[in-house]
């Protein structure tokens, strides 16, 4: 299998303070990886540095896309490249339709226009596929929406825009118990021999959906240990404590 | 008495609306009272107001610097707390001073005013500069009593430097003419500038309060926050601008001006300007005006208060935050001040 | 972005066909600067009745007197000794599309009048340059009893509808400029909507300045009786010239009993324009006033639409937008004059500043001693896209009676950092991104337009981004 994304002794500053501390981490094309850890442990910071969140300054180690080096490419270009974030608090825009937004996405990421009625009616089987109110397509973006809502508005697009690397972090939270098998359903049926999966999730629910390849603990801005399905089942009965005190970290 | 323009706006507009100064009352402090310090020793004779000191106009500053003139210099590193207490009577009806308070670097001062009179006329002018070295910190308080028949002025320029905390809390109760003018320069980086006022008016009296704040330096963050009641046939003038100029990268500025006006012929002007040459700011403004909410009167007297205590309770919850910021020392004769001037008002509405 | 791309290329045509300057022949053109002689040949060549030139002459003795308010944009580069007040292409009124001369009809066809034709619009008053060139009001208005004529008809033909309300809502003393525009004012529309009577398409008028150095003072005035309806909308585009242009036209607004009218405007008058420009509505009970204002063109504008709610249960809502840009300085905002009782007041400002422009809010709430019960919000949004640019908010609030519910709010700031990395991270370039950002931001007035001008609004957004960095 290709190698699509590959990560290398990646160091990540943010507000003055290093947030990663030399991480590696390599993604082949039909892969999910899973990434889990405690809370600030540096896994939203990982995601958003591969997709280039401005906030965040790498200063050491190089992220390849498809083989490209693209540790300075701007964030739009590296969408158009293939790479999507659900972001865990998406944020929201008066004034601009849900549909608008995601067929000027499309149109961007896929350099191709998009027809108004085969694209419209291309919104309205993703947004059946994951129960979502057809009214929502002319409401404005995420405006007035449950945080339910915006996460399933998050999927929507990556379903919409069909990227090579969908990276989620926290889709799951927020979401009831339907949403959650709604969502999963949603996630796997996405996922294909074309494409990787790269997940921060909390919830075994969506791990059992997606069965990924590889379980990967973050802690303290370090990967602690990794391993197979089996790790994420380990975790959930023994919690992140043994891995903290591997990290140096009481 | 002669009438005196005041309190300019910085950024004027229609010349029709009679609203881009005041014209009020002006008289000279001719038989001036004495100022009680708690504590002199940090304080020299002289003082020399800095060359932009404005106020609230060139008469007023004049007038200020009739009287007392005072510098405080608070040293590095030290906390100190001074009282100032000004007794005006009908042997000394008038007061005025104008004094300079220096807060060195990391030094902290914490200031109380305190006015006192026995309702007679009179006049008050003070005009006080206030400059805070790096990472100083100062609060100041102000609060009067029985101060009825006078005409107030009182003028403040405001300079902070790197890190510095500046705030002000004034309750304004009493005076025929109350004029406030407030000029500060955020300079230094992170640098803090909180100016709160309360207010209750009734009878004929006049509160032409200014604020002007110009935000230079970097993160620095300014509020300006001013409640009160207007009874009778009181007028209140609130002129407050927040300047971010050019380079203030990361400022924040808030102005509120929230009134409860409860009679027929209260007056309420309100300019809240927001001037802004940086795009890196967030700059906000909020203000009510109207009467007391009839449904939270029904809901209070559905509990079995009359209407009287009803009022009161809704102004002393709308001013109660701003008055808990006073000295400690200030606030229960503030609160005492803001109810009996509730029942002697009595609005009719 | 392929598609976005291509809008935009078809947006450069659009503006260039606006900047094409046509070979006029002008029929008649006074002398640069204003004299008395100007005014009584203006007059004279309008064959006007003379207590016409009376108005023009008392108004420009005030005119000579006045000074320029101390608050204003700097307009010292405006030299009325250079500017032609009055210009009248070498056409007389014409009742058919047709008829028009084919140079000016081929302007027109490119400004998409006809389109508005094609569309069934109710009627159509162009302007062109300082007269109206071409007018056609439907029959089925005409049966309705709508009288809508240019001015100069309007004064000649219904005298009786014009005198007792011409120049009494904006008196000449209102300010400097609207005593100039009494002096020389010329063509304008008149509109007439009798008791009880629903426009039901809009009223529209282009407005277009086509000779260099001239000024445009045309006279709007709209008179909507009881429990009538109509709404008219006014678009202006201008070519571009090296010589000062002002533009300091007036607009009158009488809203009967019960009565609505919708005053659209979408302004994007050339660069070198001096846009002092007066509106002014009156209400009367129960009537409705709304305005829809889009600033973008000028390069400075003064402009302040007033309205006096004179009857009880009367409203005014304005929603206005200004995008200032390299070299615009553009003042402008709303005033409302509350009378009766128990009138509403919405006011809902947004600005946009960029490139080195100033987008400044000025507007005026007066709560008068009798105006009990008035209610009313007012916000005021600024978005500063650079630091070099400039966003002022000077907002006055005056009130004098205690029984009103009053609420104000002011935001000045940028587009937040994350709100552009979010679109980014779905492939949109930064332009992209802000553009999209600022038409979302603009969205409440396009809204409220009708779709034609909504879609030139957000063509006007697009083309402020496009080629711009961060």
């Amino acid at each position: 299998m290709n190698e699509l994304l590959r990560i290398e002794n990646l160091h990540v500053s943010a507000g003055g303070r290093e947030l990663l501390h030399g991480v590696d981490l390599t993604v082949r094309t039909g892969e999910a990886h899973v990434i889990m850890g405690v809370n600030g442990a540096g896994k939203s910071t990982l995601l958003h540095a591969v997709m280039g969140n401005p906030a965040y300054t790498v200063t050491e180690g190089r992220i390849y896309f498809n083989g490209e080096d693209i540790t300075d490419l701007s964030v739009d270009k590296r969408a158009r490249l293939g790479i999507f974030l659900s972001f865990q608090s998406p944020i929201s825009v008066a004034g601009i339709s849900v549909e608008n937004f995601i067929r000027t996405a499309k149109t961007a990421v896929s350099g191709q226009q998009q027809r108004l009625f085969p694209f419209k009616r291309l919104l309205k089987t993703r947004m059946e596929a994951l129960d979502m109110d057809p009214s929502y397509a002319s409401r404005y973006l995420n405006e007035g929406f449950s945080g339910g809502e915006r996460k399933k508005n998050e999927i929507l697009q990556m379903r919409v825009l069909d990227p090579k690397l969908a990276m989620l972090d926290e889709t799951d939270s927020g979401l009831d118990v339907d949403a959650v098998r709604t969502v999963a359903k949603n996630i796997s049926e996405f996922h294909n021999e074309g494409n990787a999966l790269l997940l921060i999730t909390h919830l075994n629910q969506l791990i059992r959906y997606i069965r990924p390849d590889h379980v990967h603990i973050l802690i303290g801005g370090r990967i602690v240990k990794e391993g197979g399905p089996e790790l994420a089942d380990e975790v959930e009965a023994n919690g992140f404590d043994a891995y903290r005190n591997a990290a140096g970290e009481a | 008495m002669d009438l005196e323009k005041v309190n300019r706006l910085p950024s004027p507009t229609w010349r029709y609306l009679k609203t881009n100064d005041s014209d009020l009352p002006f008289r000279n402090a001719e038989r001036p009272a004495k100022a009680v310090w708690s504590d002199t020793t940090y304080m020299t004779e002289g003082a020399v107001l800095p060359a932009r000191f404005e106020g609230a106009s060139a008469a007023w500053k004049e007038a200020a610097a009739s009287g007392e003139c005072r510098t405080v210099r608070i040293p590095a590193g030290t906390r100190a707390v001074l009282r100032a207490e000004i007794a005006m009577d009908e042997a000394a009806p008038d007061f005025a001073g104008t004094y300079v308070f220096h807060v060195e670097k990391g030094a902290e001062l914490r200031l109380v005013w305190q006015w006192k009179g026995g309702g007679e006329d009179g006049v008050c002018a003070v005009a006080a500069a206030y400059e805070l070295e790096d990472g100083a910190v100062l609060h100041v308080s102000s609060a009067e009593e029985g101060l009825g028949g006078k005409l107030l002025c009182m003028q403040r320029l405001i300079e902070t430097g790197e890190g510095a905390q500046a705030e002000f809390v004034s309750a304004d109760l009493g005076g025929r003419t109350v004029i406030t003018h407030s000029r500060g320069y955020l300079e230094g980086k992170k640098s803090t500038l909180h100016e709160y006022g309360v207010y209750t008016a009734g009878g004929r009296q006049h509160l032409d309060l200014f604020y002007h704040i110009d935000h230079l330096g970097e993160e620095t963050d300014s509020d300006v926050e001013v409640k009160g009641a207007l009874a009778g046939e009181a007028k209140k003038v609130f002129r407050s601008t927040i300047d971010f100029k050019r380079g203030c990268s990361g400022a924040t500025g808030n102005e509120g001006d929230y009134a409860i006006q409860l009679d027929p012929k209260t007056k309420n002007i309100s300019l809240p300007l927001l001037l802004c040459t940086e795009d890196n700011v967030a700059g906000n403004h909020a203000s009510s005006a109207g009467q007391i909410d009839e449904q939270t009167l029904y809901y209070l007297m559905s509990r079995g208060l009359t209407k009287e205590e009803a009022r009161r309770i809704v102004v002393e919850s709308l001013l109660r935050p701003l008055i808990d910021r006073l000295d400690e020392s200030l606030r229960d004769g503030v609160l005492a001040g803001v109810r009996s001037r509730l029942d002697a008002e009595g609005g009719e509405a | 972005m392929a598609e976005e791309r291509k809008k935009s290329r078809i947006d450069d045509v659009a503006r260039s066909i606006y900047d094409v300057k046509d070979a006029v022949e002008y029929a008649y053109k006074t002398e640069s600067g204003l004299t008395e002689e100007i005014v009584r040949e203006i007059s004279a060549q309008k064959e006007e009745p003379d207590w016409m030139l009376e108005k023009r002459l008392a108004a420009l003795r005030l005119y000579q007197q006045m000074d320029i308010a101390p608050w204003m944009p700097d307009i010292s580069e405006l030299d009325m000794t250079h500017i032609d007040t009055y210009v009248r292409p070498k056409t007389d009124m014409k009742a058919r599309w047709e008829d028009l001369p084919e140079n000016i009809r081929d302007t027109f066809d490119r400004l998409g009048i006809p389109e508005a034709e094609k569309k069934s619009l109710a009627g159509v008053g162009a302007q062109y340059d300082s007269e109206v060139v071409y007018h056609n009001v439907q029959e089925e208005m005409e049966k309705q009893g709508v009288i809508y004529v240019d001015f100069e008809t309007a004064v000649k033909q219904y005298p009786e509808l014009v005198k007792p309300y011409f120049g009494r809502l904006i008196a000449p003393n209102y300010h400097k400029f609207a005593a100039l525009h009494y002096a020389v004012w010329s063509g304008g529309s008149f509109v007439y909507v009798p008791k009880g009577v629903d426009v039901k398409m809009p009223l529209q008028s282009y407005f277009r300045l086509n000779a260099p150095g001239a000024g445009q003072f045309e006279h709007t005035l709209i008179i909507v009786e009881e429990g009538a309806n109509c709404h008219f909308i006014e678009g202006c585009s201008a070519p571009r010239y090296n010589v000062a242009n002002l533009h300091a036209g007036a607009v009158e607004l009488f809203v009967k009993k019960g009565a609505t009218l919708r005053y659209s405007t979408i302004e994007n008058w050339s660069k070198n324009m001096y846009n002092l420009n007066t509106k002014r509505a009156l209400v009367e009970e129960d009537g409705h006033m709304i305005w829809v204002s889009g600033s973008f063109g000028s390069h400075t504008s003064c402009l302040y639409p007033d309205t006096v709610l004179k009857g009880d249960r009367s409203t005014c809502d304005f929603t206005g937008i200004t995008f200032a840009g390299k070299g615009q300085f553009l003042d402008t905002g709303s005033k409302v004059e509350c009378w009766g009782r128990d009138t509403h007041v919405s006011i809902h400002s947004k600005s946009i500043s960029k490139g080195g422009g100033a987008a400044i809010y000025r507007g005026v709430v007066h709560i008068g001693p009798k105006a009990a019960g008035a209610k009313g919000a007012i916000s005021c949004e600024s978005l500063m896209l650079d630091n070099e640019s400039r966003s002022d908010t000077i907002p006055d609030i005056i009130i004098e009676n205690d029984n009103i519910d009053l609420g104000h709010e002011a935001k000045i700031g940028r587009i937040p950092d994350e709100d552009i990395y979010y679109l980014m991270s779905r492939g949109l370039s930064e332009e992209e991104a802000k553009a999209m950002l600022v038409r979302g931001f603009a969205e409440p007035i396009s809204k409220a337009l009708p779709l034609e001008y909504a879609v030139e609004m957000n063509r006007l957004i697009d083309l402020e981004f496009e080629g711009s960095i961060g």
